[in-house]
């Protein structure tokens, strides 16, 4: 059967997908998007100038997310609703792109504005942007119409745009900015294109109904912020938040301490996904990851072991690991799968799929039962 | 003996070794990356203090969450306090905050898979 985690994982990859947040996004949250997504950037070999705009936009972006988020319960998908954030890194530059809910009444404006910023020269943003500076001219959302003009001139380029029907009131704003690497010419069509690559597949995420996904290297640091994320987004009584909490913990440190490093998009670590995904019943929790291909048969093998197990016998298997300290270091506690299996009270799905000649691709499902 | 003290972190718990002060304490989240190297000087102090110092020892464990490297670690822990109850006067007190059934069962899983006294108590702040 096909990995829907795999999937989803590759198609990513297929868009040299670096980072991507989607969720809600508050200035907390923001900043902690904005250390995940900087660490990623402090990992990737890139020159120190290119790095620094890179992470101008991306502030920017975030705050005009954070700013700008209407209050559109009307919208009757409201798995559409969620802002989101990416970076893609390509070998000819970084694409930064946001989305976000605006309302339709404001689109004439940002439509306007953005192309008066496209038709603009450098020196020429300059003087628009101190003229905006000068004139007072303050949206109601307390930006200063700034945002866009500081985006564009950090990126160099054109900047591009979508919106997309949601209902009579409101809309999708893409926004999506690329910062050169090198001095290549810049190419609009390639461009455009890359956006309605975006847009195909932020759709095809809502559809989805994940709450919250993350891809990239993982490590502790991604653990402590992915962290602070879902506990400023997930509200939840304190006996089953405290669960979930104890089980992200549980399969994000397996992936950063068993993950296998794979090299993609020039980079090599511990390439990972994870997402939320929420229905009435249960939330659901992916973990994606490579492994090679040596460990695979054996690995199964233990997986198939602790699924099989009666809720007594994993307590029974639990307690042994706990006071035993043969094989004591961190890399095999052999407690975590035990952990995860035990604390959600639901048999684990796992997927195991062929990703190259060496690696495998394994990602892990674990549903809690809301309460 | 010279205290081990450490701050609470986003990932580690806030640490208390006091002989003089008559203060043992573990308080807090503990998910860190490396749970073994974390709790070493812990497991250190505490052997060294078992060999140097007669007394009585109140250890007082108060956890928001662990991960299971953790688990392992505490579990340590407990075998050098049950060692020590044998020449000394040991008392573990394990708290959990009203409601939170999983942290009480874990206190009564190592009341019961160790010789010490380990009183579970409800948190009330």
């Amino acid at each position: 059967m096909e990995d829907p985690v795999y999937n989803m994982f590759s198609q990513m990859l297929e868009y040299n997908v670096e980072y991507t947040y989607r969720g809600v996004f508050t200035s907390a949250i923001s900043d902690t998007i904005l250390s995940l997504a900087e660490r990623n950037l402090d990992e990737a070999s890139i020159a120190h100038k290119l790095r620094k705009r890179v992470y101008f936009i991306m502030v920017e972006g975030l705050q005009n997310i954070t700013r700008h988020q209407p209050i559109s319960q009307s919208i009757e998908n409201q798995w559409e609703c969620p802002a989101f954030f990416m970076v893609q890194h390509k070998p000819q530059g970084y694409y930064i792109t946001t989305g976000n809910v605006v309302a339709d009444k404001d689109i004439k404006m940002l439509t306007e504005h953005i192309d008066t910023i496209n038709d603009l020269e450098a020196d020429e943003l300059k003087k628009y942007s101190l003229d905006i500076l000068k004139n007072g001219k303050i949206s109601p959302k307390g930006g200063a119409g700034l945002g866009l003009i500081q985006i564009a001139r950090k990126a160099g380029n054109r900047l591009f745009y979508r919106f997309k029907y949601l209902d009579d009131k409101f809309s999708f704003f893409y926004l999506h900015a690329k910062v050169n690497s090198g001095n290549d010419t810049f190419d609009d069509k390639e461009n455009e294109q890359s956006l309605d690559n975006i847009v195909k597949l932020h759709q095809s995420i809502s559809g989805r109904k994940i709450i919250l996904n993350f891809i990239g290297v993982f490590n502790q640091d991604t653990l402590i912020n992915l962290l602070a994320i879902i506990r400023i987004q997930m509200q939840s009584n304190l006996v089953v938040f405290k669960r979930i909490l104890k089980l992200i913990v549980e399969m994000l440190q397996n992936v950063a301490k068993h993950a296998d490093n794979y090299t993609l998009n020039y980079e090599n670590g511990k390439h990972a996904i994870f997402f939320v995904s929420e229905n009435e019943e249960y939330i659901v929790f992916n973990s994606g990851n490579f492994l090679h291909k040596n460990k695979v048969n054996s690995f199964k093998d233990y997986l198939n072991t602790i699924n099989n197990l009666t809720a007594q016998e994993l307590d029974e298997l639990y307690n042994r690991i706990l006071f035993n300290f043969d094989n004591n270091t961190d890399e095999h506690t052999g407690l975590g799968l035990v952990e995860i299996r035990r604390k959600s009270g639901e048999k684990f799905e796992y997927y195991i799929t062929q990703a190259d000649e060496n690696f495998y691709f394994f990602s892990l499902k674990i549903k809690v039962k809301k309460i | 003996m010279e205290p081990y003290i450490l701050k609470m972190e986003t990932d580690t718990p806030e640490i208390v070794l006091d002989s003089e002060k008559k203060q043992f304490s573990i308080v807090g989240r503990s998910i860190p990356e490396n749970a073994v190297s974390f709790y070493k000087p812990v497991l250190e102090w505490l052997e060294e203090y078992a060999k140097t110092t007669k007394g009585d020892i109140e250890f007082k464990f108060s956890f928001d969450y662990f991960n299971t490297a953790s688990a392992k670690q505490i579990a340590k822990i407990m075998l050098v306090l049950e060692k020590m109850s044998k020449t000394n006067k040991v008392k573990v007190k394990w708290f959990y905050k009203k409601n939170d059934t999983d942290m009480q069962t874990d206190g009564i899983r190592y009341q019961e898979l160790t010789d010490i006294d380990i009183d579970i108590v409800e948190d009330i702040d």
